[in-house]
C-alpha cells in the first residue's frame, strides 16, 4: 500500500467517520487546517494570541465536529487538556479532543507546564528585548555626562591587563600617550601578569622612552587571571578613578575624558564604553560577533543606561571609583568574571554603573570558532558564578529600584536561559512525540523553534537590526539570517558551561582562566 | 490514481516554508561571498561638535587661504548683496566693520576682528581677533573668536560659539554650546545687592537626619535634605530627593540629589553638582565643578559657575541665565539656552 494511503487511512478515515470521510476532508476542515496554521503562530506571538486560539477553535469545533470524523480513541488515550494548548490541531480528531474530557498523562502534564513555563520566562526575555528595542530608537537618550568637556579633570590611573600581548601592547600604550588629558593627572600602569613572551620587554622600553609617565607592573608570580593581576596592581593607582583596558584596545583620543566624565557624579562607581570589532571583515565569524557587538552595546546596554535599569560594567574599555570598590569589600580574585562580579556588588550597595555610547573603542574579536567557544564558555562560567553568588543579596538589597531589580535579576540569569531553553524543545519534541501529531504538525515545533531564537535570552536579532541601522552600516545587515548559527553555537557552549559548573561545584574542582587568543600583527 | 489532496498539501506547504526559510540566505550569502560592508565601524578621532575643532579648521583654512581655490575674497562691507550671493567660503584680511544689516550665506574667515552694529547673519564666522555682532543676529553654525565674542540682544546662535578670551551674550540671546575662560550673561541688574559675609560654623554631613556613611568622604541621605545656613560642610553628598543648600553655606565636595537642587543665595560647592531634574543657583551662588543636569539649570544673577583658572562645564537640557550670571568654560544646552532679565526694558 503507498504511504499516502496509510496516512490517510490512519487520519482520515476512521471507524466513527462521519459523512465524507472516506473521500477525503471536507472543505469547512481544510479552512481549519489553515486557521490552525496561522494560530500555530501563536507561539511567535505569546499567549495573548494562544488564548484567542482556544477561543476561536472551540466555536469551530462545536459547529463543525458533528459530522466530522475523529481520531481512534487509542490516540485520544493520554492527551492531556494543557498539552492541547500549546499545540494547535490541525485534525478533526483533535477539534473533538478539543471539547470532550479526555484522561490525562501525569507526565505529559508536567511536560506541558514546565514547557508553558519556559516560553513565558522566554517571552518575559522576549518582551524586555522588544522594549529596549523600541527605546532605543523612540524614546529620549540618556547621556547626561557626554558634553563635559571643560573641568577640572581628576587624576586617573589608567591600567593596561597584558598577559603575553607582545603582538598587542605598543598598540595601546602609544594611543594612551597621545590621549586628551592633562599628562600630569594621568598615570599608566601596564600590568604584565606572568607574560612568557616579549610583552616586558616592549613595556620597558615605552617606560625608558616616556620617563615618568609609565609606571610597570611586573607580576611574575601568584594567582593567575586578570582580576587577580588587577588586584595586585591596585595598590600602585593613584587618585580615586581607575580606567582599565585590555592590552588589544586602541583608545581614542577624547576617549579617557568621555569615561572620567561621569565620576564627577558621586553616586557612580564604574563606568563603561563601547567595544568595536577592529578585525570585523576577517572572516564570518567576526562579520556575525560584529553584529552580535552591535546588538549588545549600540541597542541593549544604551537602552538600559536610558531607562535606569543597570548597565554592564564589561571590565575593559571602562573604570572604576577605588573608594566604591573599597566599600564593596575591594576586588575579588577568585571570580571568572570579575566586571560582572564587580557589577552587581556595586548594585548591590548602591553605586550605578554608567554605560557611554559614544566612548568607543576598538577590541580584537575571535577569528576561530574554538576561541569563541572557549571564551562563551568563560563568560557563561563567571556570570553564573557571580548568580550564584549574589542573586539574594540582589533581592534583598534595600539600595535598589523594583525597576533596576527586575533588570539586574533578568540579566544576571542571561546565562542559564540557553540550557532552559534547550530543555524547552526537549519538551516540546516530547510533547509531539506524545500526541503522535500529524506531520503537519511537525511544523508547529519549528514555529517554537523560532519563536525561541528570536525572542531569545541573548543576540535578539531585531536588536542587532536596530543596532546596525543606527550605526549606518546597512549591508552588512544581509548576514543576519547566518548569524542563527553564532546563535547555537553558543547556545550548545554555554549549556555545556551551565553543566561544567555544576560539576565544578560538586566536585570542588578549581575554575581556570582561558585567555583570548590576539590575532593582531606585532607592532613595530 | 491521483494523490490525495492531504499530501498535495503538505508537499505545498513544505516547500512554501523551505522557500520562505531560504529567501533571507540569499542576499546573506552574496554578501558572505562578496563582502561588500566589512570595514570595522569607524571611531571618530574627534567629537566633531568640539568648538576648538571648527577654530583649529578656520586657522588652518586661514593659514592655506592665498593660494586656493576654495575660498573668495570678502566684498567690501557696502555691497551687501555681494555677502548674500557668495557661493564660497569668503576671507577677509582687514578688519570688517557692518553699518547695515547683513546676510552671508557661506563661512567667513577673517584675520581681524569682525563688528557689525546691525543685525548680522552667518552660517559660521571666524575672527583672529574681535567678534562683535549687534542686536538680533543670528549664527546657524559655528562661530569662533580669537580674543571677545559678543552677540547684541535678542541674537541667536543655534550652534557652537567659542572664544580665546570671553562670550559675551546680552539679554534675550539663545544658545546651544559655549566655550571660552569667561562667559558673561548679560549685564548685572541694578536691584541686585552686594553679598552679606558671613563666617561660616563648621557643620557634619553625618549630623544630618537620615544620613549614612558610604566611604570616607561620601554620605547618603535617603529623602529630601536642607541644608541650614551660614555652615560649611567637608564631604560628598547623596540625595534621594531634593537637596536646599542654605545661605552662605559652602559644601567642600561633590553633590548630587535625585530631584532637584537649590542653591541659595552665597551658597557655594567646590565640586561638582550632579541632578536628575533642576539645579538652581540663586544670587552669588558658586559651583565649582561641572553643573550637570538632564533637565534645567537656572542661573540668577552673580551666580558663578567655574573659576577663570579652574573652567569647568555646565549641561544641561535647557539652561537659564539670568542677566549678571557668569561661567568660565563650558556651557552645553543640549536643547536650548536663553538669556533673560527681570529688569524691565525699553
Amino acid at each position: 500500500m503507498p504511504c499516502f494511503q496509510l496516512w490517510r487511512d490512519r487520519h482520515a478515515i476512521h471507524p466513527h467517520a462521519g459523512a465524507g470521510a472516506g473521500d477525503g476532508l471536507p472543505v469547512r476542515c481544510w479552512r481549519r487546517r489553515w486557521v490552525g496554521v496561522l494560530l500555530s503562530l501563536g507561539l511567535l506571538l505569546g499567549p495573548g494570541v494562544l488564548q484567542a486560539e482556544r477561543e476561536t477553535r472551540l466555536p469551530i469545533a462545536i459547529t463543525g465536529m458533528q459530522s466530522l470524523p475523529g481520531p481512534p480513541e487509542a490516540l485520544r488515550e493520554g492527551r492531556p487538556p494543557a498539552c492541547r494548548a500549546w499545540l494547535p490541531t490541525l485534525l478533526p480528531g483533535q477539534q473533538q479532543t478539543a471539547c470532550r474530557p479526555v484522561p490525562t498523562s501525569s507526565l505529559a502534564n508536567t511536560m506541558a507546564i514546565l514547557l508553558a513555563l519556559i516560553v513565558l520566562i522566554m517571552i518575559v526575555y522576549g518582551v524586555r528585548h522588544v522594549v529596549f528595542t523600541l527605546n532605543r530608537l523612540l524614546g529620549r537618550q540618556h547621556h547626561p555626562y557626554l558634553h563635559v568637556e571643560t573641568a577640572r579633570w581628576p587624576t586617573v590611573t589608567v591600567f593596561i591587563a597584558a598577559h603575553n600581548e607582545e603582538l598587542v601592547v605598543a598598540g595601546c600604550i602609544e594611543a594612551l600617550l597621545d590621549i586628551d588629558y592633562p599628562a600630569e593627572c594621568l598615570k599608566i600602569i601596564p600590568v604584565n601578569d606572568r607574560s612568557t613572551d616579549r610583552t616586558r620587554e616592549i613595556i620597558d622600553d615605552y617606560v625608558e622612552r616616556h620617563p615618568g609617565r609609565i609606571q610597570p607592573f611586573h607580576r611574575t608570580s601568584g594567582k593567575p587571571g586578570k582580576a587577580a593581576a588587577l588586584k595586585d596592581a591596585m595598590a600602585h593607582a593613584v587618585g580615586d578613578i581607575v580606567i582599565i583596558f585590555d592590552a588589544d584596545y586602541v583608545p581614542g583620543r577624547n576617549l579617557l575624558k568621555q569615561l572620567t566624565a561621569p565620576f564627577f557624579d558621586p553616586e557612580v562607581g564604574a563606568v563603561m564604553g563601547r567595544v568595536v570589532p577592529i578585525n570585523a571583515g576577517a572572516n564570518l565569524l567576526t562579520r556575525m560577533l560584529d553584529l552580535e557587538r552591535s546588538g549588545g552595546y549600540q541597542v541593549d546596554q544604551q537602552a538600559r543606561m536610558n531607562l535606569r535599569l543597570v548597565p554592564q560594567y564589561g571590565g575593559t574599555v571602562g573604570g572604576v571609583r577605588q573608594s566604591a570598590i573599597a566599600a564593596i569589600g575591594g576586588w575579588s580574585d577568585d571570580m571568572l568574571a570579575e566586571d560582572t562580579d564587580m557589577t552587581y556588588r556595586l548594585l548591590i550597595n548602591g553605586w550605578k554603573t554608567v554605560y557611554s555610547n559614544r566612548s568607543e573603542c576598538y577590541e580584537e574579536v575571535p577569528q576561530e570558532w574554538s576561541v569563541r567557544i572557549r571564551q562563551v564558555k568563560r563568560w557563561a562560567k563567571g556570570h553564573n558564578q557571580v548568580l550564584g553568588r549574589y542573586w539574594l543579596q540582589l533581592l534583598r538589597s534595600p539600595f535598589i529600584s523594583p525597576r533596576e531589580r527586575l533588570d539586574g535579576a533578568l540579566l544576571l540569569l542571561v546565562f542559564i536561559m540557553p540550557p532552559i531553553l534547550l530543555a524547552g524543545w526537549v519538551l516540546a519534541v516530547g510533547l509531539y512525540y506524545l500526541d503522535s501529531e500529524p506531520a503537519l504538525s511537525t511544523f508547529i515545533p519549528a514555529f517554537a523553534l523560532m519563536a525561541y531564537s528570536s525572542l531569545g535570552n541573548f543576540a535578539a536579532f531585531f536588536e542587532i537590526v536596530s543596532a546596525v541601522l543606527l550605526d549606518g552600516s546597512r549591508r552588512r545587515l544581509r548576514l543576519l539570517p547566518i548569524n542563527l548559527l553564532c546563535f547555537f553555537v553558543s547556545l550548545f557552549a554555554i549549556s555545556e558551561s551551565v553543566a561544567s559548573v555544576i560539576m565544578d561545584r560538586m566536585f570542588k574542582r578549581e575554575l581556570v582562566w582561558d585567555k583570548t587568543i590576539r590575532y593582531r600583527a606585532p607592532a613595530k | 490514481m491521483s494523490p490525495p489532496p492531504d499530501l498535495i498539501f503538505a508537499l505545498l506547504f513544505a516547500l512554501t516554508s523551505l522557500a520562505l526559510l531560504a529567501l533571507p540566505f540569499v542576499p546573506a550569502w552574496r554578501e558572505w561571498r562578496t563582502p561588500t560592508d566589512c570595514d570595522p565601524l569607524p571611531i571618530p578621532r574627534r567629537d566633531p561638535d568640539e568648538a576648538s575643532a571648527f577654530a583649529a579648521l578656520a586657522r588652518q583654512a586661514l593659514a592655506t587661504m592665498p593660494d586656493s581655490a576654495t575660498f573668495a575674497p570678502a566684498p567690501a562691507v557696502t555691497a551687501l548683496a555681494a555677502w548674500a550671493h557668495a557661493h564660497r567660503p569668503l576671507l577677509a584680511r582687514e578688519p570688517l566693520r557692518f553699518e547695515a544689516a547683513v546676510h552671508c550665506g557661506m563661512p567667513l574667515f577673517g584675520s581681524a576682528s569682525i563688528e557689525s552694529t546691525g543685525a548680522a547673519s552667518f552660517t559660521a564666522v571666524y575672527a583672529d581677533e574681535s567678534l562683535r555682532l549687534g542686536p538680533g543676529s543670528e549664527i546657524s553654525h559655528w562661530a569662533h573668536a580669537g580674543k571677545a565674542l559678543h552677540l547684541g540682544v535678542a541674537s541667536v546662535a543655534l550652534q557652537s560659539l567659542s572664544a580665546g578670551q570671553c562670550i559675551a551674550l546680552e539679554r534675550e540671546c539663545c544658545f546651544q554650546h559655549l566655550r571660552a575662560p569667561a562667559i558673561r550673561f548679560g549685564e548685572v541688574p541694578k536691584r541686585r545687592l552686594a553679598l552679606r559675609q558671613v563666617q561660616p560654623v563648621e557643620g557634619e554631613l553625618s549630623s544630618l537626619p537620615h544620613a549614612v556613611r558610604r566611604t570616607g568622604t561620601l554620605y547618603r541621605i535617603d529623602g529630601n535634605c536642607q541644608l541650614p545656613a551660614g555652615h560649611r560642610f567637608r564631604g560628598s553628598l547623596v540625595v534621594m530627593g531634593w537637596l536646599v543648600v542654605g545661605e552662605n553655606t559652602t559644601i567642600d565636595g561633590d553633590v548630587k540629589a535625585h530631584k532637584g537642587i537649590v542653591l541659595r543665595a552665597g551658597a557655594r560647592v567646590t565640586g561638582s553638582l550632579v541632578c536628575e531634574h533642576s539645579i538652581r543657583l540663586m544670587d552669588f551662588a558658586w559651583a565649582g565643578g561641572p553643573v550637570i543636569s538632564e533637565a534645567d539649570v537656572l542661573l540668577d544673577a552673580c551666580a558663578i559657575v567655574g573659576r577663570p583658572d579652574a573652567p569647568t562645564t555646565v549641561s544641561a537640557e535647557h539652561v537659564v541665565a539670568e542677566t549678571g550670571a557668569r561661567a568660565h568654560g563650558t556651557v552645553w544646552a543640549r536643547q536650548a539656552g536663553v538669556v533673560w532679565t527681570s529688569e524691565a526694558f525699553p
